[in-house]
């Protein structure tokens, strides 16, 4: 039975929103999409067109999203407006996007100046990676929390686990399995993303247009 | 007046108790209305797990009292029914907790 406690109700009624696994699939796209970047830039292509590969799949992914909370969510469990106190929650979440992409390009470009300062200081090399994790990690973790989403901490360390994977093979076995060590995380989310989408196609099965509308 | 005694002077919020949303079903429509801005019949439907039926009649109820107001709205020619709370139906919503809360803190003595 739910509990008559409207701060619980109303985090029930936000967290059913993430019930759909759209997310869950999201997330595991965009890290496959890091995969399949770095399987073309092992494979020779060049970073221009490895780049716009990157590019252009990522807003397919974002545009399909859209689409799907649109055509699927909305049309089975309905439609909400929260109140102002989850909307703040809800772009200081937004906000923390936006800080994680633009950290994300920052360490990006100082990563090819440590590149070519590194020579014979390879702690310095161990920035990048670092910086990744961190990232992962805290931009998850607030996400998780302004969102009230808790796999999101597990997606987190996901997230972050490929790059020191990576170079620990890189270290140990000698091989580059980079694309690899993107795909398992990505998989587990997409997998994750599939149960749930499923669960919810079944709990929430498409009503007749007038029953959304109170009509019978 | 002996300790255990109720005294009636407490339940006097008793009779204050608004009948319209002492109903079960009444009290979760309006709990979820006063957590949101505003949300549509099927989302509704789906978080309160009433019958259609059951949660259009409890609606007109409240709609009658002018506690909740009801929109009819296009999206993409798509109709929409959206449900907010009114800020009568916030006020008597706040009066009603508190009247509960008299009756029960009176009760627990």
């Amino acid at each position: 039975m739910t509990p008559l406690n409207l701060k619980e109700i109303e985090r029930k009624a936000y967290r059913s929103t993430f019930q759909d696994g759209i997310w869950d699939i999201f997330l595991g796209l965009l890290l496959l999409n890091l995969a399949v970047g770095a399987l073309l830039s092992n494979s020779g292509v060049s970073e221009g067109l490895t780049m716009t590969i990157f590019v252009a799949l990522a807003a397919i992914f974002v545009l399909v999203f859209i689409a799907c909370k649109k055509r699927i969510t909305i049309p089975r469990m309905g439609f909400v407006k929260f109140g102002p106190k989850r909307k703040r929650k809800i772009w200081k979440s937004r906000i923390t996007l936006v800080a994680s992409v633009l950290a994300g390009l920052v360490v990006f470009l100082a990563a090819f100046l440590i590149q070519s300062y590194s020579a014979g200081r390879p702690k310095l090399l161990l920035l990048l990676p670092a910086a990744w994790v961190a990232n992962s990690i805290i931009v998850f973790s607030l996400l998780a929390y302004y969102l009230d989403c808790t796999r999101l901490y597990l997606y987190g360390v996901l997230f972050a686990l490929p790059v020191p994977v990576d170079m620990a093979i890189k270290e140990f076995a000698g091989v580059n399995l980079i694309a690899l060590a993107l795909a398992v995380p990505a998989s587990i989310m997409l997998a994750v993303g599939t149960v749930l989408l499923t669960r919810f196609l079944r709990d929430y099965p498409l009503l007749a247009q007038e029953v959304s509308n109170g009509k019978k | 007046m002996e300790k255990n005694e109720i005294d009636n002077e407490n339940l006097k919020p008793l009779a204050e108790i608004d009948r319209v949303i002492h109903e079960p079903a009444r009290l979760l429509i309006l709990a979820y209305l006063s957590v949101v801005e505003s949300a549509d019949f099927l989302f509704l439907m789906n978080q309160t797990k009433l019958t259609r039926g059951n949660l259009s009649s409890h609606l007109s109820k409240l709609e009658a009292a002018g506690y909740v107001e009801i929109k009819k709205e296009f999206v993409e020619k798509i109709p929409r029914t959206l449900l907010s709370l009114t800020e009568q139906g916030r006020n008597a919503f706040l009066k009603y907790r508190r009247n509960m809360q008299q009756v029960l803190d009176s009760l627990s003595k």
